[in-house]
């Protein structure tokens, strides 16, 4: 199951894979996976806010 | 489920995909370590493009060079030679583990920095004029 969404000016791909919620960022015309991961999808995106935040 | 095959055929390294007991599809080559092809069984260029070759299959996305380097040094390297399977979650077992002793690193650091803040003595000071 994956959806999609933009955090600040990323546009983010995340997906759900047994128990946790893993992230890809869109990097021109492919996906550049993350090592992240979270519990909900709702906490991911939280994550990713962070981060997009700090950067 | 997906599972990932290796193979020899006439001595050379393939590796194909199939889904659920579907047809085999021979498992995309990104190039970036070895333009001469896939390895496996020892750590080298070869092995580095297969290990960030499969986990891009398998994630749909890039991975980062740190997880790939790490799937190699700990899943590839140490494949038969001969040949071998490895199943989605496989895949996804070593996945979690890896991500989980990263983020187990990253909360040691973080409680280093909040005993360090505890201990720190102009923390204490500052704490005490902002209460009172």
């Amino acid at each position: 199951m994956s959806v999609e969404t933009t955090i600040g000016a990323e546009r983010y791909r995340l997906t759900k894979r047994g128990d946790w919620w893993y992230a890809a960022v869109r990097v021109g015309p492919t996906w550049r996976a993350l090592d992240e991961r979270a519990r909900t999808r709702s906490e991911l995106v939280d994550l990713l806010a962070g981060q997009a935040a700090k950067a | 489920m997906k599972a990932y095959h290796g193979t020899r055929v006439d001595g050379v390294a393939r590796v194909f995909v199939t889904i659920d007991g579907g047809p085999f599809v021979e498992l995309e080559h990104h190039v970036l370590h070895s333009p001469t092809g896939l390895e496996f069984g020892y750590g080298g260029s070869g092995p580095a493009d297969l290990a960030r070759s499969l986990l891009w299959d398998f994630l749909g996305a890039e991975p980062t060079r740190e997880a790939y380097m790490a799937f190699k040094a700990a899943v590839i390297a140490r494949m038969a030679r001969a040949g071998w399977v490895m199943t989605g979650s496989q895949v996804q077992t070593w996945l979690d583990g890896w991500l989980s002793g990263r983020e187990g690193t990253r909360f040691a650091t973080v409680r280093e920095q909040d005993s360090f803040w505890q201990l720190d003595p102009q923390f204490g000071h500052l704490h005490g004029e902002v209460g009172g």
